[in-house]
């Protein structure tokens, strides 16, 4: 083999390499935005479950008679403490949205009732953060996974020893009533 | 985009805009000028461009000096100083798409160009279905919706002409030479109105001059140039009827809102965002897009019918009061706190990874800030 063709095996060689360390930084990148999506969900679910909390207490204060709100809410915390997001929270997530719904449109005097009406308004806010949230953390996460599926990811190990990305789903309904609080 | 930087500032948020100018003299404080721009004909609009060595650096210092928690890009696809902010920046980034526009070339072949910005966003946000439509086709990737806002309280400064008093004052705001704003649509069925009406004043504002003008409509014509808001408030407030007789090009309505606010009674073509904003025909009138002799239909039986008019004045008001800032603001917000960095960190300016930061070796700031640390 001549020297010639010696260079440009090894020229293209290099690009490839260059190439693949392209990727994989821009599979970092993803990785690190995928990351800090799931972060922010986390957060906004914990500022959610707070609030609800937050409601729960004062309508016991107010002797109000609830029954779904508070068990579903105790599950929720719990599983959000453990640290372990699985199926079973977002099942509890999926619950304590279907409760909060719920709660406003069986008992729409709530809405409008000067104890209550801040808290929910809060709740309102946290349960549109928690939409969004969700939204932008699954679009980041099928971002990262169609970069990670491509057969030079696979082959070349780009992504190291990143976890797999993952979307999530669970119920996040607002309900109309809630919805411009 | 300043009236959502000025309903942030009135929350009491630190906004900064960085933004093309004309004129730097004259800028709000809350305003940085990225130099001044020029303009573009495309797709049968005027784009103003923005992208020159200055405009580089000086989006780049922009960045480093604000210590923001949140970069709010508009249009990042289009070469402006947005797109610069994109491919410099780092951190919790949402974009606002506005246009509409089904064969967007440009866009399309520049995508894998825009890829490693877009790959940086956040979260993004359209104005209408239409506006989310088409980014997910020319970029892929998901948006949620979140209107345009209007500031109602602009447009309330001067009261609502008197809805019985004649002669009757229509009102048409654009560019008079672009096509897509329809003017023509209007103006050839004016004739036909003008039988019945024929002390109707036709006001015109907006920048641009007609080729020909038909002289059995031309005493009837009023032209006003480029109006200032509070002069344009004047105008609708001033007006019977306000037409908007475009033919596409159009992602969501918001002259139609101002109109409304004003207190003007709106007549606009079908297309699928105009219906939107006036509830399928309810806040307001609509009539088949192009079609001249069905905007003259549709004309002459709302001059004629004073009571629908003032429904629809009451309707569309109601309806503009919707998307005040003060209420759109609110989402944008959730927006911003859905993805702030929970731990509290900034915009910042970052090549690493990208093919600049790999040449200028720019990225590596932080990895040798990093080995420093934990040398110390």
């Amino acid at each position: 083999m001549e020297l010639s063709q010696l260079l440009w095996i090894f020229g293209a060689l290099l690009l490839f390499a260059w190439y693949l360390s392209n990727v994989a930084g821009r599979l970092d990148r993803l990785h690190l935005k995928a990351e800090a999506a799931k972060l922010s969900l986390d957060t906004q679910l914990a500022l959610r479950t707070s609030a609800v909390g937050r409601l729960i207490e004062k309508l016991n204060n107010q002797n109000y008679e609830i029954k779904e709100l508070p068990e579903v809410w105790q599950e929720a915390i719990k599983r959000e403490a453990e640290d372990i997001t699985d199926d079973l929270q977002w099942q509890y997530e999926s619950s304590l949205t279907v409760a909060i719904n719920n709660l406003v449109t069986n008992q729409p005097e709530l809405l409008t009732h000067p104890e209550f009406e801040a808290i929910i308004s809060d709740i309102a806010q946290a349960s549109r953060r928690v939409q969004y949230a969700k939204a932008f953390h699954n679009d980041a996460q099928k971002n990262a996974l169609k970069v990670r599926q491509r057969p030079l990811v696979k082959i070349f190990r780009l992504a190291g020893r990143a976890k797999l990305p993952a979307l999530i789903e669970f119920d996040d309904f607002i309900a109309p009533a809630l919805k411009n609080k | 985009m300043h009236d959502l930087a000025r309903s942030l500032i009135d929350l009491g948020h630190y906004v900064n805009v960085l933004t093309p100018a004309t004129d730097e003299s004259n800028l709000p404080d809350f305003v940085t000028s990225a130099g001044t721009a020029i303009g573009l004909p495309y797709n049968g609009s005027v784009a103003r461009i923005k992208f020159d060595p200055p405009a580089f650096s000086r989006t780049r210092a922009w960045i480093r000096s604000h210590k923001f928690d949140i970069l709010h890009l508009h249009e990042p696809t289009s070469p402006s100083p947005s797109i610069i902010a994109a491919w410099s920046a780092r951190g919790p980034i949402v974009a606002t798409h506005h246009t509409s526009n089904e064969r967007s070339y440009a866009a399309k072949n520049m995508q894998f160009l825009l890829q490693p910005m877009m790959e940086k966003i956040s979260a993004r946000i359209a104005v209408s279905e239409e506006a989310r439509r088409t980014m997910v086709t020319h970029l892929g990737g998901d948006a949620v919706i979140i209107p345009n806002g209007v500031r109602v309280s602009d447009f309330t400064k001067f009261p609502a002409k008197n809805i019985d008093a004649g002669p009757f004052r229509i009102l048409f705001l654009g560019r008079i030479d672009e096509p897509r704003k329809g003017l023509k649509v209007l103006l050839n069925a004016l004739p036909k109105v003008l039988e019945k009406f024929p002390d109707l004043i036709c006001q015109i504002v907006g920048p641009g001059e007609l080729e020909r003008i038909d002289p059995k409509i031309e005493k009837n014509l009023e032209f006003k140039g480029l109006l200032s808001t509070i002069e344009k408030a004047k105008a609708y407030a001033s007006s019977d009827v306000y037409l908007a007789p475009n033919l596409g090009g159009e992602s969501f309505g918001i002259v139609l809102l101002e109109a409304m606010s004003a207190g003007a009674v709106v007549l606009a073509s079908d297309l699928p965002a105009f219906q939107k904003v006036l509830v399928q025909g309810k806040a307001g009138a609509l009539f088949d897009t192009g079609n001249s002799d069905a905007l003259a239909q549709e004309l002459i039986a709302l001059l004629s019918d004073q009571a629908r008019r003032s429904q629809l004045r009451n309707l569309g008001f109601a309806r503009a009061k919707e998307f005040d800032w003060s209420n759109i603001v609110k989402q944008i917000l959730d927006v911003y706190a859905s993805v702030a960095n929970v731990d509290g960190g900034q915009v910042r300016e970052d090549f690493s990874g990208q093919l600049y930061g790999r040449i200028t070796r720019s990225g590596r700031k932080d990895r040798r800030q990093l080995l420093s640390e934990i040398i110390s």
